[in-house]
């Protein structure tokens, strides 16, 4: 996967999450959207729920076990969960530790 | 006489100081003391005598403040309801045996009704002939229905008596909640300031926190996981936050490590507490430390078989519906496990199948029996899973009928949960599993793991 398939991923994947919510289907989904807090797309367990469909979704896909949401994710100085944009590049550089590891 | 006389002679030493911040608008003692003796009024032409239960219903409100000081110190028994239980209220009413409901709404405009109602359950009899006040809370039974909670209020104010310091302290625990009760009286008896907000979004907190130099924080740590998430603090000063509290779930490591990072100036404190003891002093090892010592004058505890075990003073009086969970001495079972290291201890997590979604109860028996109304579910197995934002969040693995695809299948789920259960019992996690649960399930929920942080992973 690379960094526009996973983009693509995050975005659909949001998108599934946010279809029921009339008040927020269909709004557009770019690179600096929010995920959360002022601004943000989703509500707290909203947010939960995207990154374990989207750990699953990647895991399923790849055959890898990548966690997007732990301890180190949480101890960042800056956020990975701050936007779409940046959501996909943390996901783009786990991906690319396990394959270092891997290989 | 009056069992609040003390508490008043706090507020009239201090008329000018704010007990409230409430919509961004200040309310004095002084304007507090006036409120009181009015609903003191309104109470004696409404005939409301000593040993009514009374239901109030409001969010945190100047008005509702006071009409529950009014109500304690008339010796009635309170049975605060707020929104956040609209769908029970009813059969709250019902198991508190409500006589009279007094509501405040958001215009802080009042109404008092009655309800043919004769208090039957002796707990309640016992406590109107003594003359104390009383106060009602509800939470979670195992099975996922309602147990009240009686207490004698005399027992929760004993430890308010003694002085402490008087701080600015934001809520968002509500009034039907030990902590948010907690809360009110500690600052009222200090005469100190309360400050509410309309939710919990860390944006709105955090301006509220710099707006009005908030200095005690009391929350959960799941909160301040969405804190650091929503990056909130780079965008309000903070600089005024002496003491953050947190209670309710266990907190994961880094989480305190990142909080102390970002709040240095902050003293980090663990508390405890259930609607069945009330809360207990604690004390943290250091600010950046999951050790704690609680207890305090009024407690006892003892660690049996790994599991914290409590003996209070301000321990409620028993369930108006359901056994005493008390055994013979009075020792009650928090059904939390602990780690012991000398005289402190650390929270590991619930020993029971009971998930705790930032800090909220999920039954998993409640859960499941939603989802096995779903068309094409044969059967679901709901347990809980650590969570480095949530604590814990809510999994469920499904045996279908026919096959389906697993992402159509989750929005089904979540279109299918979202009217039937409240946001945070919805499944974060959805499987589906080829392997019947059954010996599965009950070796998962008898055995949950007590862990913190971290998610494991499922190879399905």
């Amino acid at each position: 996967m690379n960094r526009s398939d996973v983009m693509d991923l995050v975005v659909t994947t949001q998108q599934d999450l946010l279809g029921s919510d009339p008040a927020k289907a269909g709004l557009a989904i770019e690179e600096g959207t929010r995920l959360y807090g002022p601004e943000g797309l989703l509500d707290s367990l909203r947010l939960v729920s995207l990154v374990l469909d989207l750990e699953q979704e990647i895991n399923d896909r790849m055959g890898t076990a990548i966690t997007i949401a732990d301890s180190r994710a949480m101890s960042q100085q800056r956020s990975p969960f701050r936007s779409v944009g940046s959501l996909a590049d943390y996901i783009v550089r786990l991906l690319a530790e396990e394959q270092q590891q891997a290989a | 006489m009056g069992c609040l006389t003390w508490l008043f002679e706090r507020f009239t030493s201090e008329p000018g100081r704010n007990f409230m911040i409430w919509r961004d608008q200040p309310y004095t003692y002084a304007w507090l003391t006036e409120r009181i003796r009015e609903w003191e009024t309104r109470l004696d032409a409404a005939d409301v005598l000593p040993g009514t239960v009374v239901a109030i219903e409001g969010d945190y409100s100047p008005q509702v403040v006071a009409l529950m000081l009014a109500l304690i110190e008339r010796g009635t028994i309170l049975v605060p309801l707020t929104a956040s239980v609209e769908v029970h209220k009813e059969e709250f009413k019902q198991i508190a045996e409500v006589q009279v409901v007094i509501a405040i709404d958001g215009n802080e405009q009042s109404s008092i009704s009655r309800r043919p109602t004769e208090v039957r359950n002796d707990l309640t009899r016992k406590l109107i002939a003594s003359g104390d006040p009383g106060l009602v809370l509800f939470s979670s039974g195992s099975t996922g229905k309602s147990k009240a909670a009686l207490h004698n209020f005399i027992g929760l104010l004993e430890k308010f008596k003694t002085r402490r310091h008087s701080m600015v302290t934001l809520t968002f625990l509500l009034l039907d909640h030990i902590g948010g009760i907690n809360t009110l009286l500690y600052v009222l008896s200090n005469t100190g300031c309360v400050v509410t907000v309309e939710d919990r979004d860390p944006d709105r907190v955090c301006a509220a926190i710099e707006r009005h130099r908030v200095e005690v924080l009391p929350t959960s740590p799941t909160f301040l996981n969405l804190l650091l998430i929503s990056e909130a603090y780079k965008r309000h000063d903070l600089s005024s936050l002496k003491r953050v509290t947190y209670g309710t779930e266990p907190m994961p490591e880094h989480t305190l490590q990142r909080i102390h990072e970002i709040l240095p100036h902050a003293e980090l404190l663990q508390t405890y507490g259930l609607s069945e003891i009330g809360i207990m002093r604690s004390k943290s090892r250091s600010s950046n430390s999951l050790w704690v010592k609680v207890g305090g004058e009024d407690f006892e505890t003892k660690i049996q078989d790994g599991t914290l075990w409590i003996k209070a003073r301000s321990a409620m009086l028993g369930y108006l519906n359901a056994p005493s969970p008390f055994d013979a001495d009075g020792w009650f079972n928090t059904g939390d496990a602990v780690e012991v290291d000398g005289e402190y201890i650390r929270i590991l997590g619930r020993t029971s199948e009971i998930i705790n979604v930032g800090g909220q109860k999920v039954y998993p028996a409640e859960v499941e029996s939603v989802l096995l109304q779903m068309p094409n579910v044969r059967d679901v197995a709901v347990t809980g899973e650590p969570n480095p934002i949530t604590g814990q969040i809510v999994v469920a693995r499904f045996n279908l009928f026919e096959p389906e695809d697993l992402a159509q299948f989750r929005k089904r789920v979540r279109d299918f949960c979202r009217d039937r259960m409240a946001a945070f019992k919805i499944p974060a996690k959805i499987l589906i599993v080829e392997n019947e649960q059954y010996s599965q399930r009950f070796k998962k929920m008898r055995r949950q793991p007590a862990a913190t942080g971290g998610t494991t992973h499922e190879s399905q």
